[in-house]
């Protein structure tokens, strides 16, 4: 009977390293294989991206408009709701806005009702058009009974670009 | 001489087998629930924010069969080090994408087991218990000795069965 030799350290790793390219090729492709056959298999690109994604996930919410959302800002009658991280609403954000991402709206929820029924518009915002922070918040806020609820599609972006006042820290 | 028993003890390849099959099958748990919800889990990586946005479908794909794939591996000792590499490896991945969310205070949902977003938001101790599987990985990589193993069982085994 053959007797194997011990395998030395350089080996084992070699062979440990061609087994993991040969699991994760293996696993790609029968990924790639049964995503083509349910019917509900995601597109690997294009529809059922983050991008449709959040659009789909917008139904039943009202979409502001960056006119709309300037003009109730000038009037006073709008709560802008970051709804980033807040190391990115530190480095800069929409006038007054206050920072509360999906995961802490508890806290926050009973100031933003009063205000809510004080007569303003709340406005969720995040940055980017595949932002899902804002709608998620929305939707939060909303089955909270908070109205009215509006979101403001990548807001941060479009009212940077747009020259509106903005500031950093803050709330 | 207490010392010496304990490290032969941490460093036992029976304790090797049962982190195999206790990480096998955690892995295969994880991506059966992820291939069960693909566009869910898709919303679960891009909440993270650190994917560029082309790659999150095809990752939300694949990445649950290969964690099937290792699972099943480790839990029938097919392809073990190759196995515990690849666990190793996105273990040390999810930890980093972990801390991140943590620390830019993102208030996510994990998607490590669940692909709801409404899952209660990730905490430390989602990075003390991937660290503990990443060390389990590690000692599967280190100290395996391939006990339990279909291959071994075939080739010892099935010789004898035939004769």
């Amino acid at each position: 009977m053959k007797r194997r030799k011990p395998r030395t350290g350089t080996q084992s790793i070699r062979r440990a390293i061609w087994q993991g390219v040969f699991l994760v090729c293996l696993g790609a492709l029968l990924a790639a294989g049964f995503n083509a056959v349910r019917p509900n298999g995601l597109a690997w690109k294009g529809a059922g991206s983050p991008i449709s994604l959040a659009a789909s996930q917008r139904q039943g919410l009202e979409e502001i408009s960056l006119g709309e959302a300037r003009s109730l800002s000038q009037a006073d009658k709008a709560l802008f709701v970051d709804a980033r991280d807040p190391v990115s609403f530190h480095e800069g954000h929409i006038k007054g806005a206050l920072n509360c991402p999906p995961g802490e709206m508890e806290s926050y929820l009973q100031g933003i009702r009063l205000l809510a029924r004080a007569g303003l518009v709340i406005i969720t915002y995040c940055d980017g058009v595949d932002c899902p922070l804002s709608t998620e918040l929305a939707r939060s806020l909303q089955q909270a009974g908070v109205a009215p609820v509006r979101v403001f599609v990548d807001g941060w972006s479009r009212w940077q670009k747009a020259g509106y006042p903005t500031e950093k820290r803050g709330r | 001489m207490m010392r010496a028993r304990i490290i032969s003890w941490l460093a036992s390849p029976f304790l090797s087998l049962l982190f195999r099959w206790f990480l096998g099958a955690i892995f295969v748990y994880a991506g059966l629930v992820k291939i069960a919800d693909p566009l869910g889990f898709a919303h679960a990586l891009y909440n993270y924010h650190i994917l560029p946005a082309w790659l999150i479908n095809p990752l939300a794909i694949c990445l649950p069969w290969i964690e099937v794939m290792v699972g099943a591996g480790l839990i029938a000792g097919i392809m073990i080090s190759g196995g515990a590499l690849v666990v190793s490896g996105l273990l040390a991945v999810f930890a980093v994408a972990i801390v991140g969310s943590l620390i830019r205070g993102l208030g996510i949902a994990c998607g490590c087991f669940s692909t709801s977003a409404s899952a209660e938001p990730i905490t430390w101790l989602a990075v003390v218990r991937d660290l503990a599987f990443l060390g389990m990985g590690v000692h599967i990589l280190l100290f395996d000795q391939g006990y339990a193993s279909l291959p071994r069982f075939i080739q010892t085994r099935l010789p004898k069965i035939s004769k």
